[in-house]
């Protein structure tokens, strides 16, 4: 006999990662396998088997056009001389991810650039910034999300780059918290010739006012010690963070977020930059990329963080935000699945779950009126796991479904359960609802604040590739 | 002395025995400590505990990493044991199982559950369980009399005939149609299928859509079929699906998704699942390896 299955080959798909750091640009392109992983003779289910890296790109400076302004026209110019490198064209990425990070994303035009940019880089690539994001991001990139799973423990990734620290812990491979501080190799600036200081970021700046208020000019000596000091600090907010102590006054103005969650951590790998420094110490000529990035690996390493837990190195330092991006941002939905014709893909749906209404069921109207303004074009309604998955329990929860969707904004309509029941859902929903454009997948995993942007369904398949943007960890 | 005779010494010898015992017990006229926990209502259902959430180790050195184990594969493993032997509880279980495994192959399912599903009832030839498991030949078989019964009660030339059969598992039966027939109805008649009356076949094999193929003529027969329990769960079906049915198709024409159960794909997911195939079957005029 044969199998109901209809894809015996595997697939392919291209990944672009861009990652526009406080310091460097890199852009990395990969490639992902997907495959069905079930017998021939079940439903089947595709997962990516496989991740390979096709083209790494050169580490460019991030061009600005003043202290305020990103330089576009420069950023594409790279992104452009990068593709024509790899051998690709824009409309050969299938997906991927544009992550601007650290203090790149608080210049006035990052947002406008970033999108503009995702817009060019490909059909799918999805344009993100946000401190937490990156943290997951750089933590799956740098392999300490694999590590924590590989090891059934919770493994914390510390990514240190030119403007940022950030903080993501994985418990056996599922990120249950992130931070995000303002400590970097590059928020210091000095001359390679001279060693002398060129720049101080409003930030460094705070520090040093706080520690030398009446400090005027100094060189020399006096001057890497004062810098010394000042990064000492720095490392030890980092170590209060992470030990959940109380901060001092002059950690507040580096703190940017903190959603760490109070538990036992396991071990730490460190990524990014000036983590290439951490594990390679000994540098002597310090002021060799014009920063303060080795002095800061120092730092580091003389800290509690690295003493007091076991310290592992990852699969990736410096490359470990772009790697992130490129190889790691994509999911695959269940492949039961209800997509009615051309409704994807969709970018930037918000993920809403349901109250409970008096009789005990699901309604998602009044969720939905936070989702209301022009920004999204529709809403995701997300299905918490059913006590069992029968038929008349299904029929029943599409039936408030076909109630409430009409006068919820937007279109196509997108439901995501929890559980493998999309194929019967959605075919409920059309019978329902005639004529109205339903997308309604499973297989995802999904949180309260998660954005998602939903691509074409995959060639001979009825899987649909996700990226979920999550971006809070407040529970 | 034959193996017969030795057998019927060893039971003398032990129903002697438990004479005996019986006659000390009533002599000695103590009180049972346990005959409270004997009584038969509060002797607890074995196979109701859940294997994979079931933790059998004491004081074990990590006991998330041991529960995540277990939750990874529905395969008896963490079970501990007693010197080399496995615990009492373990042995008991995997009888339990093995138990319900044949209860399901050797149960019928209940005279009144066709009419339930407005679905005709045929027999095979088979006119047993035993001679059904002795002559799966006549499992694949029906003779004049449900032929007529099929004829008088089923339309001929439906778009998609369905076909339920016990085969080795009438609790797959119980358990999945209640919610996969509604699940595939739905889904075919939402794309303007035309069905026909289903069929509930007794003692039925796989191929018995051939002989009914060739009765009826429909375009597609699709049946769901209980699958040979195993330890691990005995409600399993699965559904065949073959183009243009009929006698002499050969075993390569046919599709097949298997596992369809609460643990593998969920009775009325899997039914959504199959009305597409059956639709990309009907779309492409075959079905098996044909459809590859």
């Amino acid at each position: 006999m044969a199998y109901g299955n209809n894809m015996a080959k595997e697939m392919t798909l291209v990944s672009v990662g861009i990652d526009i750091g406080t310091t460097t640009t890199q852009l990395v392109i990969s490639r992902l396998t997907l495959v069905n992983v079930m017998p021939g003779s079940q439903v089947p289910k595709v997962e990516i088997s496989h991740k390979s890296i096709a083209y790494l790109g050169k580490v460019h400076f991030t061009p600005f056009e003043d202290r305020q302004h990103v330089d576009g026209a420069a950023l594409r110019k790279i992104i452009a001389k990068e593709y024509e490198k790899a051998g690709v064209r824009p409309e050969q990425i299938d997906t991927g991810a544009i992550i601007i990070t650290g203090e790149t994303a608080k210049k006035e035009n990052a947002s406008e650039i970033i999108h503009s940019l995702a817009d060019y880089a490909g059909d799918f690539v999805v344009a993100t910034a946000g401190p937490d994001l990156e943290s997951v991001i750089a933590g799956k990139g740098s392999g300490a999300e694999a590590l924590s799973k590989r090891l059934h423990g919770c493994i914390a990734n510390i990514d240190i780059g030119g403007g940022t620290t950030n903080i993501a812990y994985f418990d056996r491979g599922k990120c249950i918290g992130t931070a995000c501080i303002n400590v970097g190799g590059r928020l210091f600036e000095v001359d390679p010739i001279s060693h002398n200081l060129t720049f101080i970021s409003p930030p460094a700046e705070k520090i040093l006012s706080h520690f030398y208020p009446n400090t005027v000019q100094t060189q020399g000596e006096e001057e890497l010690v004062i810098i010394k000091h000042c990064l000492r600090s720095m490392v030890e907010c980092v170590e209060r963070v992470i030990f959940q102590e109380p901060l001092l006054p002059q950690d507040n103005c580096l703190v940017m977020t903190n959603l760490l969650p109070n538990v036992k951590i396991d071990g730490v790998v460190f990524s990014g930059g000036v983590a290439r420094y951490i594990y390679l110490p000994g540098i002597n000529e310090w002021w060799i990329h014009g920063d303060v990035g080795p002095l800061l690996a120092e730092a580091f390493r003389e800290s509690r963080i690295y003493s007091s837990l076991p310290v592992h190195e990852g699969t990736e330092t410096i490359h470990a935000t772009v790697l992130g991006a490129g190889a790691h941002t994509v999911n695959v939905s269940g492949s039961t699945i209800t997509v009615s014709e051309h409704t994807l893909p969709l970018r930037n749906v918000p993920a809403v779950y349901p109250e409970l209404n008096a009789s005990g069921g699901f309604t998602w109207l009044k969720s939905t009126e936070n989702y209301t303004d022009a920004l999204y074009r529709t809403v995701a309604l997300i299905v918490p796991p059913l006590p069992n998955t029968d038929f008349t329990t299904i029929l029943s929860l599409a039936e408030t479904l076909a109630g409430e969707l009409p006068s919820i904004k937007g279109e196509p309509k997108v439901v995501i359960a929890q559980q493998d029941i999309a194929k019967v859902l959605g075919q409920t929903l059309q019978r329902l609802l005639t004529n109205m454009p339903i997308v309604c997948l499973d297989g995802i995993e999904l949180a309260f604040g998660d954005f998602l942007d939903i691509a074409k369904p995959l060639p001979h398949q009825d899987a649909v590739p996700v990226i979920v943007k999550t971006l809070v960890f407040a529970r | 002395m034959s193996l017969e005779d030795s057998v019927r010494l060893i039971v003398e010898e032990l129903l002697k025995g438990m004479d005996q015992q019986k006659s000390q017990n009533s002599s000695t006229n103590l009180p049972l400590a346990n005959s409270a926990n004997n009584n038969e209502c509060e002797i607890k259902d074995l196979a109701e505990i859940d294997l994979q959430r079931y933790l059998q180790v004491p004081d074990p050195v990590n006991k998330d990493l041991y529960e995540e184990m277990k939750l990874s594969t529905p395969a008896r493993i963490g079970v501990w044991r007693c010197g080399p032997r496995p615990l009492t509880d373990t042995l008991l279980r995997f009888r339990a199982d093995h138990a319900v495994a044949q209860d399901s192959v050797l149960g019928v399912v209940p005279e009144e559950f066709p009419a339930k599903y407005n679905m005709v009832p045929i027999q095979t030839l088979c006119s047993s369980k035993d001679e059904y498991l002795t002559r799966p030949d006549l499992g694949r078989k029906l003779d004049d009399e449900n032929l007529g019964i099929l004829a008088k009660g089923c339309p001929k030339g439906a778009t998609v005939q369905i076909i339920v059969s016990d085969g080795l598992s009438s609790k797959a039966v119980e358990a999945n149609i209640p919610n996969l027939l509604p699940a595939l109805t739905q889904g075919l008649e939402g794309m303007g299928v035309k069905l026909g009356t289903p069929i509930f076949v007794r003692n039925g094999r796989v191929a018995i859509m051939d002989t009914i193929g060739e009765e009826l003529k429909p375009e597609v027969a699709v049946i769901l079929i209980g699958e040979r329990p195993g330890l691990g769960t005995a409600e399993s079906m699965s559904a065949y699906i073959g183009y243009n049915p009929r006698l002499g198709m050969v075993e390569s024409e046919r599709t097949v998704i298997s596992n369809i159960h609460k643990g593998g794909t969920p009775a009325a997911e899997a039914g959504a699942h199959l009305a597409s195939l059956i639709k990309r079957i009907l779309d492409a005029k075959a079905s098996g390896v044909n459809l590859e």
